[in-house]
C-alpha cells in the first residue's frame, strides 16, 4: 500500500531518472562545448600578395620573412609560440622571424611585458615588435592572434594561417608542417591553415570574441 | 602462515560483507574529500592557463573558466552528495568513477592537453582500486576509453598532440590504462582475498570465544553448584560441631561437676585419687574439645576480634598466675621476666590471652626442668600504634630445625611420640598462628634441641588514651577475674532458680549452688520456670538453652516481657552446652545477661553468682 504522505519510491524513480538524464545531458553538452570551442578556428582573411609596399616593416632580402601576429594576452597564442619555437628549431636561421604584438593602452600599459612577450623574446632568431593599435595587422588583413604570414625574399606570399591544430593545444599542425617544408625544401602541400586564437580587434558587428 | 578458518561460513560471509561495506564507505568519504579539492584546482588551473578570451582591447571570462566552475560543480557535487547520502552503494562508487574519469578529461582539456595532466587518469584509477571492486575500475576505464575515442575523432590534437592520429590510437591509450588496470585488479583481488581471510579468522575467533564463554559459563555453573555443596557441607559441619559440642558437654558437665562435688566430700586417699583422675580426664577432654571448636571457628572465619582497652603486662601476669600451679608441680620456674612499653593498648584481650596461654602451656609441657620466662616488650609503630612483642622462652626439649617450618601447621607435632608423651591435639599452635594473623601480627620460633625454644609474637596495637586507674583495664574475660572473699557471705541468703532439663546437670548445679550457700529452686524446662517465677521471687536464674516444652531463649523472652509489665528485673545467666560461635550473642539477643559454658566449674559459677548477686536489685 502506498503512502499518501511524502515521496513514494515509485514517484522518486522517474524523478531520479529525469535528473540523471539532465545531468548526463549537461555533462555531455559541456564536454561537447569544450571540444567545439577548441576546434573552432578564428577569422582568416587573404593577406596582401605581394608584400605591401606601403608597409615600412623591414623585410629580409636574402631569405623569407615570417610574420606572426599575436595578442599579448591571448591564452591560445601560448601554444602558437611553442609551435613557432619547434619550427624555428628545425629551420634555424632560414627565415627572418618577426613577432608583432598588438599594442593598445586599453589592453595594458605600454611598458608592461606580458608572459607571451617574454616567451617570444626568448625564442632564438626571433625579433619581437609592437604593433601599435594593430596598424600592421590591418595592413596585412590579419584579424586573429596566432596568424602567421610567410613571405619570400622577393615579397611573394608563401603561406598564411595558424601554427596550431586546435585552440590552445600544442602538437603537430598543418601550418608548422607547411612553413617547415617551405623553408627547408621550398615546397609544401598547402599554403594555408586554420588559425586558432583571440581576435585582434573587437568585433564590428555580431563577431564573437575569439572568432 | 595458513589459516584453517572456513571462509564459507555464514558468519564469515557476513563479516566479509561488513568489511566490504566499511571499505566502500571509507573510500566514498575519501573521494568526497578529493573531489572537493579537485574542483577548485580545476578552476584555478583554468583561471591560470586561460583566464580570459580577448577581442582587441575587450575581454570576457574564458569559456574554460566557466566550464571549470559549472561542469566542475556537476562532476563534484553530484558524487559528493551521493557519497554522503548513499555511502557504500554500488551506484555511488560507479558515479564517482564516472565523474572522476570525466574530471580527468576536463583537467586535460583546460590544461591545454598537457601530457602531465594525463597522470590524473592513472592516479584516479589507483585511487579507485581502494574500492577493491573490479567493476568500478571497468567503469572508469570505459569512460576514459570513450573520451579518448570521441576526442580522437573530433579533436585529436587535444589529446594526442598530433594532427593526424590513427582512428584507433585511442586503443593504444586505453591499452596503457588497461595495463595499469591489470596490476590494480591483481591488487584488488589480493585485497579481497585478505578480507575474506580476515573475516574467516574473525568468525573463527568469535566462534572460539563463544565456545570458551559457554565453557566458562558451564564451569561457573558447576563451580556454583560445588560452592553451594561446599557451603552446605560447611553448614552441616558447623551444625555437627555444635551438636557434638552440646552432646559432649552435657555429660561432661555431669562428669566434671560430680567429680568436683565428690572431691569436696570425705574420701579415702585412694577414692580421692580416682575422683581426681576422673576430673583431670574430663578437663583434658574439654581442652581437646575447645581446641577443635576454636580451630573450627578460625577456619570458618567466624572469629570477631574485640577492640577494647587492655594491659599486656597485667594479662601476662594473670596467665602466669593461672599456669603457675602446673609449673610448680613440674619444678619449673615460671615468671614474667620483663615488661615494658605502654600499659594502655587496644586489642582483644581474650584472644591474646588464648595465644599466651597456649605458648606458656606448651612451654611448661615440654620443659622438664629449668624455667619458662615471659617477656613483654614494645617499640614505636605507626602513628598512634605500638609494636608489642610477647616472648615465651623455655629450657625445654627444643624443636629440630627440620620441624620448625611445619610447626604452626594443623595437627602438627614434632613427632607422633609427642602426642603419646605429652598429649594435645596439635591444634594449639595452628590456632595461635591464625589468631595472630587475624590480629595482623606475626609469630616466629627459634629453637635448639636439648636447650629450649623461644616463641616471639609481634602485634601492632593501637595505643589507648591513658586511664587514671590501671585496674580498670580488663586483662582477661570478666568471668575469670578473682572474686572478693566478701562475696561469699552474700550467697547464703541468695535464691537461685536453676532451669535445666538434664537431671544430672540439674543435680550438679544444685549441689554447686548449695555449696556456695545458695537456696536453690529447680525447674525442668522454661514453662515450669515461668510458673516458679510467677509465685516466687528469685535473685538469679541459671537458664539452660535447649530444653523440651519451652527452651531457654523463649522462656527468657517471656520473663523479660513480664518484667516490662512491672515485675522486678531478675538477672538471667545462660547455662549452655552449646559453645559454638554466636551462641553468646544469641543469648544476649534473647535477653540473657551472661553466659556460662558447660561444663561449669565451681570457681566460674562462684564468680558469676557473686557478680550478679552483687548487682541484683532484689538484694
Amino acid at each position: 500500500m502506498s503512502s499518501t504522505t511524502g515521496t513514494t519510491p515509485h514517484l522518486r524513480r522517474p524523478r531520479t531518472i529525469a535528473l540523471g538524464i539532465l545531468w548526463l545531458l549537461f555533462v555531455v553538452g559541456s564536454h561537447a562545448a569544450l571540444l567545439r570551442h577548441g576546434a573552432e578556428p578564428g577569422q582568416l582573411d587573404p593577406p596582401p600578395d605581394p608584400w605591401p609596399a606601403s608597409v615600412t616593416l623591414p623585410r629580409a632580402a636574402d631569405r623569407p620573412t615570417l610574420l606572426l601576429f599575436a595578442h599579448p594576452r591571448c591564452p591560445c597564442t601560448r601554444a602558437t609560440l611553442a609551435e613557432l619555437e619547434r619550427a624555428m628549431t628545425t629551420c634555424d636561421g632560414k627565415a627572418n622571424v618577426l613577432v608583432l604584438f598588438h599594442a593598445d593602452p586599453a589592453i595594458g600599459p605600454a611598458d608592461e611585458t606580458t608572459v607571451l612577450q617574454e616567451a617570444a623574446a626568448t625564442l632564438p632568431g626571433v625579433r619581437v615588435l609592437a604593433d601599435p593599435f594593430g596598424a600592421l595587422a590591418r595592413s596585412f588583413a590579419v584579424s586573429t592572434s596566432g596568424t602567421a604570414l610567410l613571405y619570400a625574399a622577393d615579397g611573394r606570399l608563401l603561406f598564411h594561417g595558424g601554427l596550431t591544430a586546435a585552440r590552445g593545444h600544442e602538437g603537430d599542425s598543418l601550418g608548422v608542417d607547411a612553413i617547415v617544408g617551405l623553408l627547408t625544401t621550398g615546397s609544401a602541400p598547402r599554403r594555408t591553415a586554420p588559425v586558432y586564437g583571440c581576435a585582434l580587434r573587437a568585433p564590428v558587428a555580431a563577431e564573437a570574441p575569439g572568432r | 602462515m595458513t589459516s584453517n578458518a572456513n571462509p564459507g561460513s555464514p558468519r564469515a560471509q557476513q563479516l566479509f560483507a561488513e568489511q566490504c561495506d566499511a571499505q566502500h564507505r571509507a573510500t566514498d568519504r575519501m573521494f568526497a574529500g578529493l573531489m572537493l579539492c579537485q574542483w577548485p584546482a580545476a578552476i584555478l588551473l583554468a583561471a591560470t592557463v586561460s583566464p580570459r578570451q580577448w577581442a582587441g582591447a575587450t575581454s570576457s571570462l574564458h569559456l574554460h573558466v566557466y566550464l571549470a566552475i559549472a561542469l566542475g560543480a556537476c562532476l563534484t557535487l553530484t558524487p559528493v552528495a551521493a557519497a554522503l547520502l548513499r555511502p557504500g552503494r554500488p551506484g555511488t562508487r560507479h558515479l564517482i568513477a564516472v565523474c572522476q574519469a570525466l574530471t580527468s578529461a576536463l583537467l586535460i582539456h583546460v590544461s591545454g592537453g598537457r601530457i602531465e595532466t594525463h597522470f590524473h587518469v592513472f592516479g584516479s584509477l589507483a585511487f579507485l582500486s581502494f574500492y577493491r571492486d573490479w567493476r568500478v575500475l571497468a567503469t572508469a576505464t570505459a569512460i576514459t576509453a570513450a573520451d579518448h575515442c570521441v576526442r580522437g575523432l573530433v579533436l585529436p590534437q587535444s589529446i594526442y598532440g598530433v594532427l593526424s592520429a590513427s582512428p584507433w590510437r585511442w586503443l593504444e591509450h586505453v591499452g596503457w590504462v588497461a595495463f595499469e588496470d591489470v596490476f590494480l585488479l591483481h591488487a584488488c583481488r589480493r585485497g579481497v582475498r585478505e578480507m575474506h581471510d580476515n573475516a574467516a579468522r574473525r568468525a573463527e575467533l568469535e566462534a572460539t570465544r563463544a565456545a570458551i564463554e559457554a565453557q566458562v559459563a558451564e564451569r561457573t555453573a558447576e563451580l556454583a553448584v560445588a560452592r553451594d555443596q561446599a557451603l552446605a557441607a560447611s553448614r552441616a559441619k558447623t551444625e555437627f560441631l555444635a551438636n557434638m559440642s552440646h552432646e559432649i558437654r552435657t555429660p561432661m558437665n555431669g562428669v566434671i561437676g560430680m567429680a568436683q562435688m565428690l572431691l569436696e566430700t570425705g574420701l579415702t586417699t585412694e577414692q580421692r585419687e580416682h575422683a581426681e583422675t576422673i576430673r583431670q580426664s574430663g578437663d583434658a577432654l574439654l581442652v581437646i574439645l575447645n581446641d577443635i571448636l576454636d580451630f573450627s571457628k578460625v577456619e570458618a572465619g567466624k572469629v570477631v576480634l574485640e577492640q577494647v582497652p587492655l594491659d599486656l603486662c597485667n594479662l601476662a601476669e594473670r596467665v602466669v598466675e593461672l599456669l603457675g600451679a602446673n609449673a610448680r608441680a613440674k619444678g619449673v620456674d615460671l615468671v614474667v621476666r620483663s615488661c615494658a612499653g605502654p600499659r594502655h593498648l587496644l586489642g582483644d584481650p581474650g584472644r591474646i590471652r588464648q595465644v599466651l596461654l597456649n605458648l606458656v602451656g606448651n612451654a611448661i609441657k615440654f620443659t622438664a626442668a629449668g624455667h619458662v620466662f615471659v617477656d613483654i616488650g614494645s617499640a614505636p609503630g605507626r602513628a598512634g600504634h605500638a609494636v608489642c612483642s610477647l616472648v615465651v622462652e623455655d629450657t625445654g626439649i627444643g624443636i629440630p630445625a627440620d620441624k620448625l617450618g611445619s610447626l604452626f601447621g594443623v595437627f602438627q607435632q614434632v613427632d607422633a611420640s609427642t602426642t603419646r608423651l605429652h598429649g594435645g591435639t596439635g591444634l594449639g599452635l595452628a590456632i595461635s598462628r591464625r589468631l595472630v594473623d587475624l590480629m595482623g601480627g606475626t609469630i616466629t620460633v627459634q629453637s635448639e634441641p636439648g636447650r629450649g625454644s623461644r616463641f616471639l609474637v609481634r602485634l601492632e596495637l593501637p595505643v589507648a588514651a591513658a586511664a587514671d586507674d590501671d585496674d580498670d583495664l580488663p586483662a582477661t574475660a570478666p568471668a575469670a577475674r578473682p572474686q572478693p572473699p566478701a562475696a561469699l557471705a552474700r550467697h547464703e541468703r541468695a535464691r537461685v532458680l536453676v532451669v535445666e532439663d538434664n537431671p544430672v546437670n540439674r543435680r550438679v548445679a544444685e549441689r554447686m549452688l548449695q555449696k556456695l550457700g545458695c537456696e536453690v529452686l529447680l525447674a525442668e524446662h522454661g514453662r515450669l520456670a515461668l510458673d516458679v517465677l510467677a509465685g516466687t521471687s528469685v535473685d538469679l536464674v541459671l537458664m539452660d538453652c535447649q530444653m523440651p516444652v519451652m527452651d531457654g531463649y523463649t522462656a527468657t523472652g517471656a520473663i523479660r516481657r513480664r518484667e516490662a509489665a512491672g515485675t522486678p528485673r531478675v538477672p538471667i545467666v545462660a547455662l549452655t552446652a552449646n559453645a559454638m560461635a554466636g551462641e553468646q550473642q544469641r543469648c544476649q539477643a534473647a535477653g540473657m545477661d551472661d553466659y556460662l559454658a558447660k561444663p561449669v566449674r565451681l570457681a566460674e559459677l562462684r564468680a558469676c553468682v557473686d557478680k550478679w548477686l552483687a548487682a541484683s536489685p532484689a538484694r
